[in-house]
């Protein structure tokens, strides 16, 4: 996808109007898994926008990322009825796993994060891997996910 | 408890992707009658007779706010609040992905009602499927001119735009929620001017919860008065109780009926130890307290004694640490201190100076950041601190 | 209309913040992100009582009937507990910091007595593992960038007051990411390159953004024996050394001031000689060699000056550009030149 895809051609489908810029940014996150200092200064140039505008944006929201994801991005959600049913021990299990901390961006192979609640609370532990959501997580069930990916 | 649904009626019984379905039951009903008596007056009337609160949580009432954006002329803006990120509640995802012309019917007679042309939805990031689903609802609303311009044949005309966001809990606050969508970062702004005063782009806007959306049609249809007797709310229970879930029950339900009647009380062979209610911004409910109505979200999660009240906390500490929007100081170093206090507390480290600290810190997020956010995120320790005694 | 403030009424118009009535009426309200740089109420520094309830007073306007308290104990007990989670943020190395004396934070620790520390330093040298620990996270959100020619940069003391940003003209500074990894900086952490007009460094309430200068080379130069320094100072200039001097001595002849410093010569630039140091600045080396019969080698050219872009144009007749914010800090630390050249002299 990436090879006939470029930024130019994400920005000629939006006007360049201050209420496209977040979905601009999220559309280019999501394809090109971020945005880096190049992209953000063709949008900058497009929104007529200071790249500083753009990046200080960027970095605010969740889905869009300004730096390189690793290859193995994990999430797992922390908040309320995951909390509950065991989201920590599987955080923990995972950490041991690969030997990271939660939060932790040293390891350009992996990163594990903390999520909040992605409102899918009956089906908890989330966890969210590549992008892939899995759902009712158990502590033993993790290896099996993560084995598909390692 | 009556069982008058008002929103969850249709729930699993029609084809959210049908706008027949909805049509076939009843559907734009109340948007033909608006249109037919072509009377935003009489309908504001009759909302400020429900007096239908919001549904997010501030519990303003939704008639107030209207009348102030209805007041005046010029462009204005009704912006439905689908962002939905507190923790454990999902009632608005399940109103759009289960009933989206529900919403969508409640969207346009208020926009109507208020006198804007151009509507947005500001849909939670996360919610990838609700946002096919409302997409498609709206293409086939035009098809049916129950949206787009001249509504119906009439002089009415509206525009609804979903607004994907990008992931940050504060954008439901609704200041943070117009900044996000004017391109900046998701950060509160000033009150006042209020948005019904200075709202998105500057102009007058109103910010309503979906589920307040959700309840107009029912109330156009049937008029104010009665819903003022039958007035209903989205509830979701989570934890310990048998039935997981989202649903409607009369507004006055104490937490003690949601527990029993709609949760049908506690999964075998746990004891209740404490009720959070309004998600990680909620306070903590203790048995003797569970006779009081069901504020802020509508999301309850019940704690059952087995719980391990640390995780609890490192979620809530860690939530705000890293949901925090970091534009004040209190809320940035605040939360971020709380979590490391939290941290300390869990492994066993606490010294007497992290506990002065966290007095110090609980007092100023409840008395000095910018916007709410900072308050939500002292309650839930300071009540387990007061309540469940986890400093001891 | 008329609003009562700390029991006394004063006349306010419409439209105008309670900072602003208060700064008219001689009313001290301390502040970090506001003064004249802007009014986003992020420090919560401000705050003010009105009826009971903790307002911010930089963008709160003024209405009907105020009724407003501007020192009470729960007003210190707000402002000490903000500084405080905002001191535990700086890096707090005041003794070595180009700041010291002339810093905004330091001056209201030291009002509010922000001298027991509740909290583990963020930023700042920690000695322990446990607590090196505790500080990983926010380590590698720390900028430090010496790279440009004329202001450096190090986020460590960092307050977020954000009054780069806004008072920047070319919008090169933003506020990026979120919660407690906030950072002021540039784009994607990139080499500030701007015209160097120096409002952020004047904006600065810390040491975050502060005047690019070798100035251990400086002070070996004005001490040097052999060394004959002149210094050309600006229009202008003598105002804004004046207060930021006031900090620091109670000195104001500027003949003393700068012979103390180790400066032969001054030449003040006259207004129609405006926008024509460069000419001046060309001569000196050749004159003064001619006159005092001096190596030109060992003539030193020093431009004072808000200019600080200057500093990009250093060339063979132009040692050094410096600001009136480092005129102050080589006054502040005089102590080591009045020992070297001036004494030696006498």
């Amino acid at each position: 996808m990436q090879n006939n895809v470029t930024v130019e051609k994400i920005l000629v489908s939006y006007d360049p109007e201050v209420q496209n810029l977040l979905p601009v940014l999220k559309k280019i996150s999501a394809v090109f898994g971020f945005i880096g200092s190049k992209d953000a200064e063709i949008v900058a140039e497009y929104f007529g926008l200071s790249l500083a505008k753009i990046c200080e944006v960027a970095s605010f929201y969740d889905l869009i990322k300004t730096r390189k994801p690793a290859n193995l991005e994990i999430k797992v959600c922390s908040s309320g009825d995951c909390a509950l049913g065991s989201s920590a021990e599987i955080i923990q299990e995972i950490e041991n796993y690969f030997r990271i901390k939660a939060g932790d961006e040293f390891n350009p192979k992996v990163r594990l994060e903390k999520n909040s609640c992605l409102g899918r609370c009956a089906e908890g532990p989330i966890m969210i891997v590549n992008g892939k959501v899995f759902e009712k997580v158990t502590v033993s069930s993790v290896h099996r996910i993560l084995g598909e990916y390692v | 408890m009556n069982n008058i649904k008002i929103i969850t009626e249709h729930w699993g019984k029609i084809n959210p992707l049908k706008i027949e379905d909805y049509v076939s039951v009843g559907g734009y009903e109340a948007l033909k009658e608006f249109i037919e008596k072509s009377d935003s007056e009489g309908a504001l009337k009759e909302v400020k007779l429900s007096r239908l609160s919001g549904r997010g949580g501030a519990g303003f009432l939704t008639g107030v706010k209207w009348e102030m954006v209805s007041a005046q002329k010029g462009e204005k803006y009704f912006v439905c609040n689908l962002d939905e990120s507190e923790p454990g509640t999902y009632k608005d995802r399940l109103i759009a992905e289960n009933n989206p012309h529900l919403l969508l019917e409640g969207l346009v007679l208020s926009a109507l009602t208020i006198g804007a042309k151009k509507s947005y939805i500001y849909l939670n990031g996360n919610y990838e499927k609700a946002k096919e689903v409302l997409a498609r609802a709206i293409l086939q609303a035009q098809e049916r001119k129950f949206l787009g311009t001249k509504i119906l044949s009439s002089k009415y005309s509206l525009e609804i735009e979903i607004f994907s966001g990008a992931g940050a809990y504060i954008c439901g606050e609704e200041t943070a929620l117009l900044s996000s969508i004017e391109g900046n970062r998701g950060e509160p702004k000033m009150r006042p001017p209020y948005p019904t005063e200075c709202g998105l782009f500057g102009k007058p806007t109103v910010v309503n919860n979906a589920e307040t959306i959700a309840s107009i049609p029912w109330i156009i249809q049937n008029g104010g008065k009665k819903y003022l007797k039958c007035a209903t709310k989205l509830f979701v229970l989570g934890g310990s109780v048998k039935n997981m879930g989202v649903f409607e029950a009369p507004i006055a339900t104490t937490i003690d009926e949601a527990i029993t009647k709609l949760g049908g009380g506690m999964q075998d062979g746990k004891e209740f130890w404490f009720a959070q209610v309004g998600g990680a911004s909620g306070g903590i409910y203790l048995e003797k307290e569970l006779g009081g109505p069901i504020l802020g979200s509508g999301a309850i999660l019940v704690v059952d004694r087995t719980a391990d009240i640390y995780d609890l906390l490192l979620s809530w500490t860690g939530f705000f640490r890293r949901e925090s929007c970091g534009k004040c100081v209190p809320c940035r170093e605040g939360t971020f201190r709380l979590h490391e206090i939290a941290e300390r507390l869990v492994d066993g480290e606490i010294a007497d100076r992290d506990k002065e600290a966290l007095n110090d810190i609980l007092w100023t997020l409840e008395n000095t950041t910018f916007c709410p956010l900072g308050k939500f995120a002292a309650t839930a320790v300071r009540n387990a601190i007061d309540k469940l005694g986890i400093l001891k | 209309m008329q609003i009562k403030i700390n029991n006394k009424k004063y006349a306010a118009k419409v439209g105008e913040t309670i900072f602003q009535v208060c700064m008219r009426e001689g009313i001290k309200i301390p502040t970090l992100c506001g003064a004249k740089y802007s009014h986003e109420g992020l420090c919560r520094v401000c705050v003010v009582e009105n009826s009971g309830r903790l307002i911010t007073s930089c963008n709160t306007k003024v209405c009907k009937d105020m009724d407003l308290v501007t020192e009470s104990e729960k007003i210190s007990k707000a402002r000490r507990i903000n500084l405080e989670l905002l001191w535990a943020d700086h890096a707090g190395k005041c003794a070595t910091c180009k700041k010291n004396r002339l810093c905004d934070l330091q001056k209201l620790a030291e009002e509010y007595r922000i001298e027991n520390f509740h909290f583990v330093p963020r930023r700042g040298e920690m000695t322990s593992s446990e607590e090196q620990k505790l500080l990983r996270d926010n380590w590698s959100r720390v900028v430090v960038e010496n790279e440009n020619p004329c202001i450096s940069r190090n986020s460590e003391f960092c307050v977020e007051c954000r009054r780069c940003i806004n008072i920047c003209p070319e919008q090169k500074f933003g506020f990026n990411h979120r919660a407690g990894d906030v950072v002021v900086g540039t784009p994607y952490e990139k080499v500030l390159d701007c015209s160097f007009c120096g409002k952020c460094v004047e904006a600065c309430p810390v040491a975050a953004l502060t005047d690019q200068n070798d100035f251990s080379k400086i002070i070996k130069d004005l001490d040097d024996l052999k060394k004959f320094s002149v210094a050309v100072i600006d229009l202008e200039m003598d105002g804004k050394i004046s207060e930021q001097l006031k900090n620091i001595s109670h000195e104001q002849n500027f003949e003393k001031i700068f012979f103390d410093l180790g400066f032969e010569k001054i030449i003040k630039l006259e207004e129609k000689e405006r926008n024509e140091e460069d000419e001046i600045i060309k001569n000196i080396r050749t004159e003064y060699a001619r006159k005092e019969k001096i190596d030109p080698k060992n003539i030193c050219t020093f431009f004072i000056s808000s200019k600080i872009y200057k500093k990009v144009r250093k060339n063979e007749y132009l040692d050094y550009v410096l600001s009136e914010r480092e005129v102050v800090r080589l006054v502040r630390d005089r102590g080591n030149i009045v020992a070297g050249k001036m004494k030696i002299k006498a």
